[in-house]
């Protein structure tokens, strides 16, 4: 085996195992999933059941709570009873004045713990502000001494729980799908520059083929994605649409180059045909869906994985995951190319 | 100034060949007339959301059996000389006008029809003309494209639609949104924004098709 070249084939693959065995064994952050009842109204001691996940609340001998009205305006739990390791009842005193004058206020609820670190969930309830006549004035516990967790889990975020997992698979297969697709429409420029020069042609052919199938694994791991959040396998979604536009666009160049007999012909016309099918899907898939309305993070508004979003523990994952696709994607359309040139040579063989 | 002269030359040839041919311009018009007919029987009540989607559907196939023989002249000997006489850019450039010119026409015929069988839906006239237009332009540029690759096959009608469908979605879905708010069925403030969007896929389309067909005109 000559190392020299194959190389970066043990590196994806290597890489690939790292990313499946650290995507899914890399444990979650604590976080709070629900609190109830969500709506409450002040002027009485009120107590929250709290659910929460992947939380030691048993272990934890010193665990606080608090209520966030607003950055400057926390209230500090009365009294924390721990049912088992996930959930928790906490009393708050609100017999209170509320901070500010709006007569509901959303307020979120902050757990802090020395093994799991802080977790927040924003937006847990709706309080409604009873005035009352020498009610006890508002008094300010301000956060202190908050403890985070510093070792390498994923983030927590509400709404995706496990799936941000997905990001190492769904979002890496898409921008692994944007380098191959370059590369394939290269290959079919440079055939149509050299028409003599059949490698071209092979290699334009076998890096589509390996798009297309990571298409369809990004729109599959994307209907998994959207099942779990959002609650349905495909909406009407701007760039869910022109994703699937785009896979069948590509579809079409397979049946280009299936039906037509003339095979010089066939070749010329499936790279123009990819050329056309390139440049129709860049704007359909990373500009119209940013001008309009979508539900799709990075488009329509909504943020991507960036900032706290995208943190050091998924990066950690989520670049080796791009990175073992390219490569594994570019093994695949090596091994389909050498079929393409012992083809050839079979048939200067019979020729023969 | 020979270039557009050249061009309208181009166009008149291919207005003058339809013409002298009373068949083909007759049964597209049978076609559409009984596209509407069937579709007025079938659908007693029209909503305007059903009239939407069946005269964009009507509008998709005419197109598709329209353009169809775009390229079948060139198919013959003819077209070798064509070949050694004309400059690709002309022929496509040409070919595409012309194919947009009959396409809007049609569009406006079936509008008609769709008055006469049934209702006039349209709210607001001048967005849904604006719309058909530039609908029928990028239908005309994909299906002038897909034709000339799908152009001496032996089963050019089928390859045609598989070539020329995919391409024609994002146009189509535009076309139908826009159209949405020209029968009054949503309100949309950003109708700008989507002409806009559809002229520049339109746009790009065209772009790029002019750069390829050369390289299909070889053949």
């Amino acid at each position: 085996m000559n190392l020299k070249n194959t190389w970066w084939k043990i590196l994806g693959v290597v890489m690939m195992i790292y990313v499946i065995l650290a995507g899914f064994l890399i444990p979650m952050k604590a976080g709070i999933i629900s609190v109830s009842p969500s709506y409450i109204q002040s002027g009485k001691v009120v107590s929250l059941k709290v659910d929460a996940y992947n939380s030691n609340f048993d272990k934890e001998p010193n665990l606080r709570a608090w209520l966030k009205f607003d950055s400057l305006h926390y209230l500090a739990a009365n009294k924390i009873s721990v049912s088992d390791y996930n959930s928790a009842t906490i009393d708050f005193d609100l017999r209170t004045t509320l901070p500010g004058t709006d007569t509901m206020s959303s307020v979120s609820l902050i757990i802090d713990s020395e093994i799991d670190g802080y977790s927040l969930l924003p937006g847990a309830i709706s309080v409604e502000n009873n005035f009352e006549e020498g009610a006890r004035a508002f008094v300010n516990t301000p956060l202190s001494n908050m403890h985070s967790w510093t070792g390498i889990k994923f983030p927590f975020r509400n709404i995706l729980y496990e799936t941000i997992r997905n990001t190492f698979f769904h979002v890496a297969i898409w921008m692994a799908l944007f380098l191959l697709s370059t590369i394939a429409a290269i290959y079919s420029a440079l055939y149509l520059l050299k028409p003599h020069v059949l490698e071209y042609d092979y290699k334009a052919y076998s890096y589509t083929a390996i798009s297309l199938v990571y298409g369809l694994l990004g729109l599959a791991t994307g209907a998994v994605w959207a099942r779990f959040t959002w609650g349905a396998y495909w909406t009407n979604d701007v760039r869910l649409n022109m994703a699937a536009v785009s896979v069948m666009i590509y579809f079409a160049y397979f049946i280009l180059r299936g039906t037509l007999t003339d095979q010089d012909k066939s070749k010329r016309f499936a790279a123009s045909f990819n050329i056309f099918a390139y440049l129709a899907m860049i704007p359909l898939l990373l500009v119209i869906p940013r001008l309009t309305d979508s539900l799709h993070p990075g488009v329509g508004g909504n943020p991507a994985f960036a900032g706290e979003d995208l943190d050091n523990t998924l990066r950690m994952v989520f670049y080796p995951a791009i990175i073992s696709l390219i490569l594994i994607g570019a093994w695949i359309a090596q091994l389909r190319t050498r079929v393409f040139r012992i083809e050839e040579k079979q048939l200067l063989a019979e020729a023969k | 100034m020979t270039f557009l002269a050249d061009i309208w030359t181009l166009i008149r040839t291919e207005l003058r060949l339809e013409i002298r041919n009373k068949f083909s311009l007759a049964s597209i018009l049978l076609f559409s007339i009984v596209l509407v007919f069937i579709v007025f029987k079938a659908f007693n009540q029209f909503s305007p959301m059903s009239w939407n989607v069946l005269y964009w559907i009507i509008i998709l196939f005419l197109s598709s059996n329209t353009v169809l023989k775009t390229f079948s002249l060139e198919r013959s000997r003819t077209g070798i000389y064509y070949y050694t006489l004309l400059d690709p850019f002309k022929v496509i450039i040409s070919k595409i006008i012309y194919n947009f010119l009959l396409l809007f026409l049609l569009g406006l015929v079936v509008y008609l029809l769709f008055i006469y069988f049934t209702f006039d839906a349209v709210q607001h006239r001048g967005v849904f003309l604006g719309d058909l237009a530039l609908v029928s332009f990028g239908l005309s540029i994909v299906f002038s494209f897909s034709s000339a690759i799908a152009n001496g096959e032996s089963n050019s009608g089928v390859l045609i639609s598989i070539l020329g469908l995919p391409l024609v979605l994002p146009i189509l879905l535009m076309g139908i949104k826009i159209s949405t708010v020209a029968l009054g069925i949503t309100s949309d403030s950003q109708i700008n924004m989507d002409f806009i969007l559809l002229a520049a896929i339109d746009v790009l389309l065209a772009g790029i098709v002019i750069i390829l067909f050369p390289i299909l005109w070889k053949s």
